[in-house]
């Protein structure tokens, strides 16, 4: 025990001040009397004159003597002094990529690395503070640095192993050597298998103490790096698949691959695999209307996620279009040939009481509505409208520019379109000209609170663009711009990529579920949204909701396809070393605990009771 | 102050019929209805003596006479005017208190004046304080009675008080005995030796000690400086509940010396407090003490 500020007990002196109070007489007041006859004689035995008087004890003088003792104890600053701890900083690193769920041990690499992370915790000495850091898809902090070790415990119970690939081992270390600020007692212990390239970021930390925690052993796995299916190019009915299965082993390994279409099996075909080798399968006629293929190895092996492979053939939904005309066959025709679209027409009088929310494009043709589009939307030969004003028509404009870098543009040759009316416009401030005549805009294309615009000036049939090669393609190339492609478009995904997923109108819920029969439930806000919780391989499915009715049901598929987190034997040569640093003088500073806030919280409650006394009745 | 604010007139009328009571005949100047130790020519016979020539022959018991042979002479009480003197202190002591020590006092001085002059006995007024600072009549029956009150409504004041150089101040100028009532609080050094001087000249004496209330009892207090209202000076003193047990204590025993004081020269005492009601308390108070009839 010692004293911080021992100046300040210079305050007790205020005890004999509060007693020398208590013994002087507090001020008399005056009473006038008839006489003061009777009274002088009593004088003599009152001694009422005597400036002192007899100390008496009472509750009050009591409370405000233990007021003052605290309140000076607390200014002396009274605290107890312990010795630091030599580990001030422990960062520790949780590998939690795809090979930590590899069985080699029991019951997992990661269960191993966990239990040893829980020792590490339970041995850290008192005053050590601590942070947790997940390498996984992302290097993360888990939990910032902290004294409470069972806040890191229930860091570490919250983690669970991934399919992801342990490229974030190198950003966890920089975590790591970020957190210890040069601390030049700080430990980074590092939880892995050591499935990794040696990250160069490992020997980078000669400031601070290195521990390596490896798990499991040099375990032999098999597994499918990759996978991939075309159409028969030879026109035959079925499609083709391709994958590529390895060994990572040192002993040659004789297993099955079974292919499945939608759940039923199509063929089980032996593989042989020689010692750290590969073998290729091909696989014809794959049913070309199955939507899930799935391609497995039949023989268990130390990590399953590689085991099994899935694509889901590319079926992109239906896409509403409505057109607003009076009549044109040839955008009419246009659209209607591009696949996964289906094309609605109503005229401009009955637009105004049509519910677009339930298309996905709008094309506008001879007509613009009052307010700038809702939806994405093809405006052709405008009409004038506040916010796309006309001024006058110009009669055969020559096309002078066209903007060919643009993807709407791509592949299209404007050089030979004619022209024969076309209106000029006054272009809002989110959109730019995208064919020109000296100038004057015959195309735009714009965005506007994140609806897609793109027009054109004219009416087609004052021109020859119909008729041209490059009108089907221009069409196509527009809806694209205006129909982002969806998840179904993607055969696979890596572990940890985000999933796009385009969402029909007048969805409010939309519930993804996981390989592992996770269920995710998100409310869209657009026309689409971005998936992340993809850390595992596997099928996903996300279903649409309008209400509580299913309107669609969309497929993805999560595959590891990576031989650097298949391959489970320990690569990196990670080599423990101490810091080569002591701890400075000033990180060697005791550890103090002062106990004056506890002695002000004892001075409130009294405080309050010799108010309270002092008041009472 | 006005005459008659001091009493109210339903308690004049139950004043009368009231007389002081005076135990002793004092011989006085005039005839009134007071008997007096000097035999005269009233009808009340109190003592015989044997003839003796040069007596007034109609004074001659002749029925004795007949029945005995002997010639005796009747001796007749002679009724005198008995005169009382209502001496009310009004020193600055007398002016405190609730109720007023000066007002109760002035009160009950008019209550026995009305008793006095309706029983056709003389009355003579003196305000003493450190001596004797007014006069006032004598008043001789009750169609004087407003005189009086007026004469006492008008009472002086004064700063200090000496009760035994006012009272013999005051006796000195007196040829006669007679029946003394001495109002004060007897709050004067001198107080005993006044009362001692009251009874020396064979004068009946009747003291009413009036105190008030919180000089009988007074209210406790933490350290208080107690200023004397006449003369300034000061007490400091520690009023709890121990000192002021011990002033209870001390005022009995003044009390008690002051009584003593008076039974031994056969005056009368009576302590009186001013929250009393002038007719339930004081006057019945008086009756009970044999002071009044």
């Amino acid at each position: 025990m010692m004293l911080l500020a021992p100046l300040a007990l210079l305050f007790g002196l205020s005890i004999p001040v509060l007693l020398t109070f208590y013994l002087l007489k507090v001020r008399q007041s005056e009473r006038e009397v008839s006489s003061t006859l009777l009274w002088e004689i009593l004088r003599r035995d009152l001694a009422a004159h005597e400036p002192w008087q007899r100390l008496r004890w009472s509750v009050l003088l009591v409370l405000q003597l233990l007021l003052l003792t605290l309140l000076t104890l607390a200014l002396a600053r009274p605290a107890s002094q312990r010795p630091a701890p030599a580990n001030r900083f422990a960062a520790l690193i949780i590998d939690t990529s795809a090979s930590m769920a590899a069985t080699d041990v029991t019951p997992r690499r990661f269960d191993q690395a966990v239990a040893a992370a829980h020792q590490v915790i339970a041995q850290l000495p008192d005053g050590t503070s601590a942070a947790l850091i997940e390498a996984g898809s992302t290097a993360r902090v888990v939990v910032p640095e902290t004294l409470d070790h069972g806040a890191l415990d229930q860091g570490l119970a919250g983690l669970q192993p991934t399919d992801t690939t342990g490229d974030s081992i190198a950003a966890a270390l920089g975590i790591a050597r970020a957190l210890a600020r040069g601390r030049g007692g700080a430990t980074v212990h590092l939880f892995s298998d050591g499935a990794f390239p040696h990250p160069s970021e490992w020997d980078d930390l000669t400031g601070l103490n290195v521990r390596f925690h490896p798990v499991g052993t040099a375990a032999a796995n098999q597994a499918i790096v990759a996978m991939a299916m075309r159409p028969d190019p030879t026109g035959g009915t079925g499609d083709q698949l391709f994958a590529r299965i390895e060994n990572f082993g040192d002993a040659a390994v004789q297993t099955s691959a079974t292919l499945r279409a939608d759940g039923t099996t199509i063929e089980t075909r032996p593989v042989d695999l020689p010692a750290n080798g590969t073998a290729q399968l091909f696989f014809l006629n794959v049913p070309s209307n199955a939507k899930v293929i799935q391609l497995q190895l039949d023989q268990p092996d130390a990590l399953a996620a590689d085991n099994t492979a899935t694509l889901v053939r590319s079926m992109p939904p239906t896409v509403p279009v409505l057109m607003v005309t009076r009549g044109n066959l040839f955008l009419q025709k246009a659209l209607q040939a591009l696949p996964g679209i289906s094309v609605y027409q109503v005229t401009p009088r009955g637009f105004t009481s049509i519910d677009t929310s339930t298309y996905a494009v709008l094309v506008f043709d001879g007509y613009t509505p009052d307010q700038p589009p809702n939806k994405n939307a093809l405006i052709i030969n405008p009409t004038d409208a506040s916010w796309l004003p006309l001024h006058q028509v110009v009669r055969d404009p020559p096309i002078t520019l066209w903007r060919s870098d643009d993807p709407t543009l791509a592949f299209v040759d404007l050089s030979s379109i004619r022209i024969a009316r076309a209106s000029e416009v006054t272009l809002p401030d989110w959109a730019h000209p995208l064919i020109e005549s000296n100038g004057i805009p015959l195309g735009f294309i714009g965005q506007n609170n994140g609806q897609r615009v793109i027009g054109l000036t004219f009416d087609l049939q004052q021109s020859n663009l119909p008729l041209s090669a490059s009108f089907p393609i221009f069409i196509s190339n527009v809806m694209q711009f205006l129909v982002p492609p969806s998840v179904a478009r993607q055969d696979s995904l890596m572990p940890g990529s985000p999933a796009v997923i385009q969402i029909r109108p007048g969805v409010d819920r939309v519930v993804v579920q996981g390989p592992a029969n996770q269920h995710w439930e998100i409310h869209p806000s657009g026309s689409s949204l971005s998936f992340t919780q993809t850390s595992l391989a596997g099928l996903y499915q996300a279903t649409e909701y309008i209400g509580s009715q299913s309107v669609a049901t969309q497929q993805f598929a999560v595959n590891m396809f990576s031989p650097s987190e298949s391959d489970l034997r320990p690569r990196a040569n990670l080599v423990d070393h101490d810091s080569a640093s002591a701890p400075t003088p000033a990180e060697q500073r005791p550890i103090i605990h002062e106990y004056a806030p506890w002695l002000l919280l004892l001075v409130v409650p009294l405080m309050l009771g010799e108010w309270w006394w002092f008041h009472r009745r | 102050m006005p005459a008659t604010s001091l009493l109210e007139s339903r308690l004049l009328h139950r004043l009368e019929g009231m007389t002081l009571v005076s135990r002793q005949r004092l011989a006085n100047q005039g005839q009134g209805d007071r008997r007096s130790r000097l035999r005269g020519q009233s009808l009340q016979v109190v003592d015989f003596r044997s003839y003796a020539p040069g007596d007034d022959v109609r004074q001659v018991d002749w029925n004795f006479y007949g029945r005995s042979g002997e010639l005796f002479v009747r001796l007749y009480e002679d009724e005198q005017v008995l005169t009382v003197h209502l001496l009310i202190d009004v020193s600055r002591s007398m002016d405190w208190g609730t109720p007023n020590k000066r007002q109760t006092s002035l009160a009950l001085a008019s209550a026995l004046a009305y008793i006095v002059l309706g029983s056709y006995d003389r009355l003579a007024i003196g305000f003493l304080a450190d001596q004797v600072i007014g006069q006032a009549g004598p008043f001789w029956g009750r169609h004087q009675a407003a005189a009086a009150f007026a004469a006492l409504a008008a009472a002086p004041t004064a700063s200090q008080t000496d009760s035994a150089a006012s009272i013999a101040s005051y006796l000195s100028r007196l040829r006669r005995p007679g029946l003394i009532l001495f109002l004060s609080d007897l709050l004067s050094p001198s107080a005993a030796t006044g009362l001692r001087r009251l009874t020396a000249a064979g004068h009946e004496a009747t003291v009413i000690h009036l105190l008030a209330p919180q000089e009988i009892d007074p209210e406790p207090a933490e350290d208080v400086r107690l200023i004397d209202r006449e003369t300034n000076q000061s007490v400091e003193v520690h009023l709890d509940s121990e000192t002021i047990a011990r002033y209870r204590q001390r005022v009995a025993a003044w009390s008690e010396e002051l009584a003593q004081i008076c039974r031994e020269r056969n005056a009368r005492y009576l302590r009186l407090s001013t929250d009393q009601d002038l007719e339930r308390g004081m006057i019945r108070a008086m009756r009970a003490q044999g002071i009044l009839s």
